[in-house]
């Protein structure tokens, strides 16, 4: 690649990199796997970089691409992992301290619950304000698909945050 | 609705202003790396297909790093194995891609359990001061196609991932290694062919490895946790590709199941572990637990994530790291 090319391509990834990773962690749950798939997902981005270039969007792109790294990641051998803490210690606190969870947390967990397409169903819809058109194509399905799974990740998303609900509204 | 969602997730999203932990200018760097992989591996393929050969084993290794001489390893042979493991400790540092400075060389570490069959040996190595470990896998032919290798930092890791290679035509390679809470006293893993089989454990330190014919590899593994007082069920948490990188309460059980095997019934007792494993007591178990002193110590820079594997639809094995 051209040095003019990587330095656009720096200038684009400097923009974006930090709202990707936070599509990636909402994706996955984990602040380091998040910078994980932004690297991959930006390699990848500049590996297509010529090709990109006449594109104009690029920031859709690469939320695709982290998307997809995500939900490789999720799929790959070895790396099923349980972030959390000693599982029996965390389970013996929230019986404790029922409201030590912070909200933050607790919506990230909802979300890491749903099934993979719905979380991204959810991320892609509200957080990164994309249409459903737009979902479908970063997701490689339909339209319909994207409507009935958005549909369901509220549905449970709904019902996990209950106990917040009140104070955030969620209708 | 939409804007309380948007709102949620954005809030739910927030970094606090935390930087980036990677340089954009290392990216350019392996993006450029990854453009000459890429077409040096075309290349290669290409010379193969011309030269007719036969769908033998490609190593992913980097040149002049195959070290296989097709002799098998002895599961006991701890300086072999060790030595093995820390040729795998080195290559990962090198492919890492997020592991700014070489980590605290494996090789005077030692080898806190383990568990073996014919084809594979997988181990949990560390260090005194438990401030990290290494799980380890290594094809006992010598080969490197079921190699796996990943290292971590003590406190952040705890929790039963389990993951599969496939070995033959029907043959699945099933592993998973880690640590828990010495409050767990055993463990055993529940393919999804019924079978139970339990996880060669040392204090802290657990790990698992099995073989089925008829599972494949994308099917939920079942992980159940005993507590070491009174042997009743810990945990119960399933495994599995889907639904996501990891359990948001693996301490409840996701499908609670009438019959759970306890420890009298169902699964075999611990004695039945493999006998070169160590017994429980040893050195690992005398270590403070995760959130003791040695948790507290400097952490070294992580995330250093990496296996080797074989892809169903391939024959050449892999490394990535993370």
């Amino acid at each position: 690649m051209r040095k003019r090319d990587e330095a656009q391509f720096i200038e684009f990834a400097a923009g974006a990199a930090r709202g990707l990773r936070r599509t990636a962690y909402l994706m996955c749950g984990d602040w380091q796997r998040a910078e994980d798939a932004v690297q991959d997902a930006l390699i990848r981005v500049y590996v297509a970089w010529p090709r990109l270039r006449q594109r104009q969007s690029l920031r859709a792109y690469a939320t695709k691409t982290v998307v997809s790294v995500v939900m490789d990641q999720a799929k790959r051998p070895w790396r099923r992992e349980h972030a959390s803490a000693d599982p029996l210690d965390a389970v013996d606190e929230r019986r404790d301290h029922p409201c030590a969870v912070g909200d933050r947390l607790f919506v990230v967990q909802a979300l890491s619950a749903l099934p993979p397409r719905q979380r991204a169903c959810v991320v892609l819809r509200y957080l990164e304000d994309m249409s459903v058109e737009e979902t479908a194509e970063a997701m490689g399905t339909s339209s319909g698909t994207v409507k009935s799974q958005t549909a369901r990740g509220l549905e449970s998303m709904r019902a996990a945050l209950g106990g917040i609900g009140s104070t955030l509204d969620l209708g | 609705m939409t804007e309380d969602m948007g709102r949620l997730l954005r809030d739910a999203g927030d970094d606090a202003g935390r930087p980036l932990g990677f340089a954009l200018e290392e990216l350019v760097v392996r993006g450029r790396r990854r453009v000459r992989v890429r077409r040096s591996s075309f290349a290669a393929v290409a010379g193969v297909a011309a030269a007719g050969l036969a769908a033998s084993v490609l190593t992913a290794w980097p040149s002049g790093t195959d070290d296989s001489d097709g002799s098998r390893f002895a599961t006991s042979d701890d300086e072999q194995l060790i030595e093995r493991c820390a040729r795998l400790d080195e290559l990962a540092s090198a492919a890492s891609s997020t592991y700014p400075t070489p980590g605290e060389p494996i090789d005077h570490w030692t080898i806190q359990v383990r568990q073996a069959d014919d084809e594979a040996i997988s181990m949990i190595l560390a260090p005194d001061g438990q401030r990290e470990f290494a799980y380890c896998r290594l094809e006992l032919t010598g080969g490197h196609a079921f190699d796996a290798y990943w290292r971590r930092q003590y406190a952040s890791y705890i929790g039963a991932p389990a993951g599969a290679t496939r070995v033959g035509d029907g043959e699945v390679l099933w592993g998973s290694g880690g640590a828990t809470s010495e409050k767990i006293g055993r463990m055993t893993f529940e393919t999804a062919d019924g079978e139970i089989s339990e996880a060669a454990r040392n204090g802290h330190y657990f790990v698992w490895q099995h073989q089925t014919a008829d599972v494949e590899p994308g099917e939920p593994v079942w992980v159940t946790f005993y507590y070491a007082h009174d042997g009743s069920v810990a945990d119960r948490m399933r495994t599995e590709p889907m639904p996501g990188p990891y359990d948001p309460a693996p301490e409840l059980p996701d499908q609670p199941r009438a019959d759970l095997p306890t420890l009298d019934e169902g699964v075999a007792p611990e004695g039945d572990a493999p006998a070169d494993a160590p017994a429980p007591g040893g050195p690992a178990a005398d270590a403070p637990a995760p959130d003791g002193p040695a948790a507290d110590a400097p952490a070294p820079d992580y995330p250093k994530d990496c296996v080797a594997w074989v892809e169903p639809d391939s024959r050449t094995p892999t490394m990535e790291c993370s």
